[in-house]
């Protein structure tokens, strides 16, 4: 794999990471342990989020000024590089 | 090929069945969570919980994972 695509797969386990423990936690508002782990992972995701976009573009239309930014990256079907 | 975190252990605990359980009511047994897998564990699971992994095996119709 691309170092495009391994970050991606890293920034997309642990985003799905923090959700998981972000709905068990609308069940289970009191479990201190799962909020310390959803906090960790949140701050993983922003990292690795602000490392993706740093090398290879920004993710989602976002606020650096320039709406189209996003969908100049190659789409899931221009995977020559993979 | 398993990775779990351990959550920290903490006092929280719900009685996954009340303790005054009427009859004729149905309940869905109340999740404790101890344990996590990696994130590149449960994204591949399609659940970052352990006990919430249950692939769907009707020919034996019990849990995926033997228990």
């Amino acid at each position: 794999m691309t170092e495009r695509a391994i970050l991606l797969k890293k920034l997309s386990a642990v985003e799905f990471a923090a959700h998981e423990l972000h709905i068990y936690l609308d069940t289970h508002p009191d479990d201190v342990s799962a909020g310390k782990a959803m906090n960790e992972y949140d701050r993983q995701a922003n990292a690795l989020r602000l490392e993706f976009e740093s090398k290879f573009g920004p993710l989602t239309p976002g606020e650096d000024g320039n709406r189209w930014a996003w969908i100049s990256d190659p789409w899931p079907w221009n995977n020559q590089e993979d | 090929m398993d990775v779990i975190k351990k959550l920290q252990a903490s006092d929280f605990f719900i009685e996954p069945i009340p303790k005054n359980a009427v009859e004729a009511m149905a309940y869905v047994p109340f999740q404790n969570a101890k344990t996590l897998y990696s994130p590149e564990q449960g994204i591949c699971m399609g659940t970052l919980f352990p006990e919430l992994s249950l692939p769907f095996d009707p020919e034996n119709r019990m849990r995926g994972d033997g228990q």
